[in-house]
């Protein structure tokens, strides 16, 4: 009996060890815990460090403590790992560039993971984590952040709640229409249910989806296609920016021929390539994420479309890297486009931030968002600069953000919260490589439509 | 015994003897009929092609479904562990065939054959070894224990496989390059059938046909029905019952080695929660054709493959992708509620 216990017991602690392998699969470095208590406010400095189950320890090489903290919000693990991380690389870079310092406010910044090794991608329950850390962590003055429109979804409304709030929160990446106006592809209630107080605190300095539908859209035209298929996995961002493709494509003139899902977890998709080629369609556009088994979905249309139909992919299918890795040569002539601009299309701002800190990276690389990311700090560094050194105060100044030589160059935030520079990047994949095709900025009245 | 009984006695009372269910059972099959019927007029090259999509698809779920009914058919135990040990065997095959031999399907037949031998050698060793010792960690102390506490216990081994396979292969699906060759054998239609497919498809069979004979025609598999029958009863007549099941977890890791392999040349793609997705689905194939029937898994992957495919790939009124999971599940629903026995059912060991 003591001897099955004991094996009982063993197999207890498989469980556990499974557990835990599942919450600690990142890999996280360890950091000084400091305890907690207000921190912030007045012109001491004492601010206190975010946990580190989700958070870097405080980024601050300026003198004593900092007065303020903030935070970045992206996924840190999964296929997108190296570009985030570099986007919190360039982050720390503008910091440093600033001395630690916005106007008379000492600042230091913690990198926070919204993302699970298992999902390999953000994760609802950390992005809700992580976002009541922020709001009961008196030291957080901004938020950069997120990467993925769903996570933004579940943090807007945390921290537009939070207490001396709202919070302010700038986006380099989301880019789901229904985070700060409502169109065609957008859920009832939004946005204004994202932001329960009343008061706006999210903007972002990229393109949304129904430009980048748009974008797309005009891409399709531009390619001679007559007759589309739309794909979408089924997501808020999915169905969203591929109901933004079909309303472009409407208006443009082409043929939809047909709008449906693809799942995930699906171990073949010979049947909807099949039922595509029936259809006659000469182009694709997959809306959705790479992760979603994207890589395979690519495999099965090319093999079974042929090599003459063209695939069109949204941002959902970045890093470019990531779909060549996951599709092989399938991903060979299909396109991906990414809203924002390429690095080589920068001013001479942008070209110099490539340039300096291109140099820190050992890679030599500077990735797009790198670049966004960099932007967006300078923009929240501005915002604490200007404001009364409260939370509210720095989310109202992120609303009057008028950038006229920054390093993406001219651009104001509406009161929406969104960008009037709204280009859209088109790479093409060559060789296993992406090259950048074109930039596309669509006419309003396209957008519009979408 | 009683079947026959009432065969004899059919013809008289035959037809009175259908009752409100039946009809509405059989008027359902007319109407699936119906709609493939149609379709096959409408695009018959699209379900031609289809039609073997789905065959070869439910072919490869049937290798898995097989691991899941062997050993339910033996301990009446559903090891959620077998589609994790099944992932762990594509990630072997994976990491043997490209590392190793760094297989390509440009290499000429007398390398790849040798060397996808010892890649199915390697993942059937590896995955049987694996699976015995999960029985004999997990699942041997608890034989006496309350049926729910080994099911927990496969549950906790299902997550702790998938951690590892995490650590292996990463979250991301890793492309696996094209093993065997992705030419067409023929064409419908403009539709490509390859002969990867064909290949993948086809070795189910002689693996079916390999443990129907050893469960029905050795004395192992004696031992196997014996013990599935009555433990007690099978130990008092000299059989080591520990041992013939330890033996049935290497017979089903092995199995899923096999799946494991060809899964991995099938998809070309392998990711570390693959197991769970597929376990579900196979363990739903094994359901289908009747839990612990050997051919019955095979029949219920392969029309579960079917019905996947057929949905996704046909044009005329087909429901399409949006809602492949729903209607899988719900055929699985409707069949169950009609024969709860599952298709091939009535030859569980455990029914006698």
């Amino acid at each position: 009996m003591s001897r099955r216990l004991f094996l009982g017991a063993l197999a207890a602690i498989a469980v556990i060890l499974a557990l835990v392998a599942a919450g600690c699969g990142g890999s996280k470095k360890s950091s000084s815990t400091t305890t907690g208590g207000g921190g912030g406010g007045g012109g001491g400095g004492n601010a206190s460090a975010l946990p580190a189950s989700s958070c870097s320890p405080i980024y601050y090489e300026g003198s004593g403590k900092p007065e303020f903290i903030f935070a970045s919000d992206l996924p840190l693990q999964g296929s997108g790992r190296t570009q985030t991380v570099q986007m919190t690389e360039a982050i720390k870079f503008i910091l440093k560039q600033h001395n630690f310092k916005a106007g008379d406010h000492t600042v230091g910044y913690q990198s926070c993971d919204d993302a699970t090794a298992q999902a390999g991608k953000w994760a609802s329950e950390k992005c809700s984590a992580n976002a009541n850390a922020y709001a009961n962590n008196k030291s957080v003055i901004g938020v950069i952040g997120t990467f993925n429109s769903g996570c933004a979804e579940i943090e807007i409304p945390i921290l537009n709640r939070a207490p001396d709030g709202p919070i302010g929160m700038i986006s380099p990446a989301n880019t789901y229409v229904g985070l700060t106006h409502a169109g065609p592809g957008t859920a009832a209630g939004e946005p204004d249910k994202y932001y329960p107080t009343g008061k706006r605190n999210y903007i972002r300095i990229v393109a949304a989806d129904d430009y980048q539908g748009a974008a797309d859209a005009t891409l399709a035209k531009q390619l001679g296609l007559k007759k589309v298929y739309i794909l979408n996995d089924k997501e808020a961002y999915g169905q969203g920016v591929a109901t933004d493709f079909k309303n472009s494509v409407s208006k443009l003139g082409l043929t939809v021929a047909g709008f449906s899902a693809w799942n995930g977890k699906a171990a073949s998709y010979e049947g909807i390539a099949t039922k595509i080629k029936q259809t006659g369609a000469d182009g694709v556009f997959l809306g959705g994420l790479i992760c979603e088994n994207g890589g395979k979905l690519v495999k099965d249309l090319r093999a079974g479309l042929g090599a003459n139909v063209k695939l069109l992919a949204p941002d959902g299918f970045t890093p470019i890297s990531a779909v060549v890795q996951g599709a092989g040569q399938a991903a060979e002539d299909m396109t991906v486009s990414v809203a924002g601009q390429p690095n080589e299309n920068l001013g001479a701002t942008g070209k110099k931030f490539v340039k300096d800190f291109g140099a820190t990276q050992s890679s030599g690389q500077v990735d797009p968002y790198s670049s966004y990311a960099a932007q967006a700090a300078e923009v929240l560094l501005t915002a604490i600069e200007n404001s009364d050194g409260t939370r509210a105060g720095v989310s109202d100044q992120l609303f009057k953000t008028d950038v006229s030589d920054g390093i993406l160059g001219a651009f104001k935030i509406n009161a929406e919260g969104d960008t009037n520079a709204n280009p859209v990047t088109i790479y093409s994949i060559k060789g296993g490589k992406q090259t950048t095709l074109k930039v596309i900025t669509p006419p309003t009245s396209l957008v519009k439509a979408a | 015994m009683s079947a026959s009984a009432s065969t004899e006695a059919l013809p008289t009372r035959w037809v009175p003897r259908v009752g409100l269910l039946p009809a509405i059972g059989l008027f359902l099959v007319l109407l699936v009929l119906v709609w493939l019927g149609v379709n096959l007029v409408k695009e018959p090259s699209a379900f031609a092609a289809t039609f073997l999509d789905g065959l070869t698809l439910g072919l490869v779920y049937g290798l898995v479904a097989l691991g899941y009914s062997l050993v339910y058919g033996i301990l009446e135990l559903i090891n959620f562990a077998h589609g994790d040990v099944f992932m762990l065997g594509s990630a072997i095959s994976f990491g043997v065939a490209t590392n190793w031999f760094s297989l390509h399907d440009t290499n000429s037949l007398g390398k790849l054959i040798p060397a996808l031998i010892a890649t199915l050698a390697m993942a059937m060793i590896v995955c049987a070894c694996l699976n015995a010792t999960i029985e004999f960690v997990a699942y041997r102390p608890l034989r006496s224990a309350p049926r729910l506490a080994p099911l927990i216990t496969a549950i906790g081994m299902s997550f702790f496989l998938q951690n590892v396979g995490l650590r292996f292969i990463g979250s991301a699906p890793v492309s696996v390059p094209n093993i065997l060759s992705h030419k067409a054998v023929f064409s419908i239609g403009g539709h490509e059938y390859r002969w990867y497919q064909l290949i993948v498809g086809v070795s189910t069979l002689p693996v079916l046909f390999g443990l129907v004979y050893l469960v029905q025609q050795t004395r192992q598999g004696k031992a196997m029905r014996a013990t599935a029958q009555d433990q007690d009863a099978a130990a008092m007549m000299g059989i080591n019952v520990n041992r013939t099941i330890s033996f049935t977890f290497f017979i089903a890791g092995a199995l899923a080695g096999v799946a494991g392999l060809l899964y991995a040349i099938y998809t070309t793609n392998i990711a570390y929660d693959q197991g769970f997705t597929l376990g579900l689905i196979a363990f739903t194939a094994a359901v289908l054709g009747g839990i612990g029937n050997l051919p019955g898994a095979v029949l219920g992957a392969v029309l579960i493959g079917l019905i996947q495919q057929f949905n996704e790939g046909l044009s005329w009124h087909a429901p399409g992708s949006d809602w492949t999971q729903s209607i899988v599940f719900s055929i699985l629903i409707l069949i169950l509620v009609f024969r709860p026995e599952g298709l091939l059912g009535e030859r569980t060991p455990e029914g006698g």
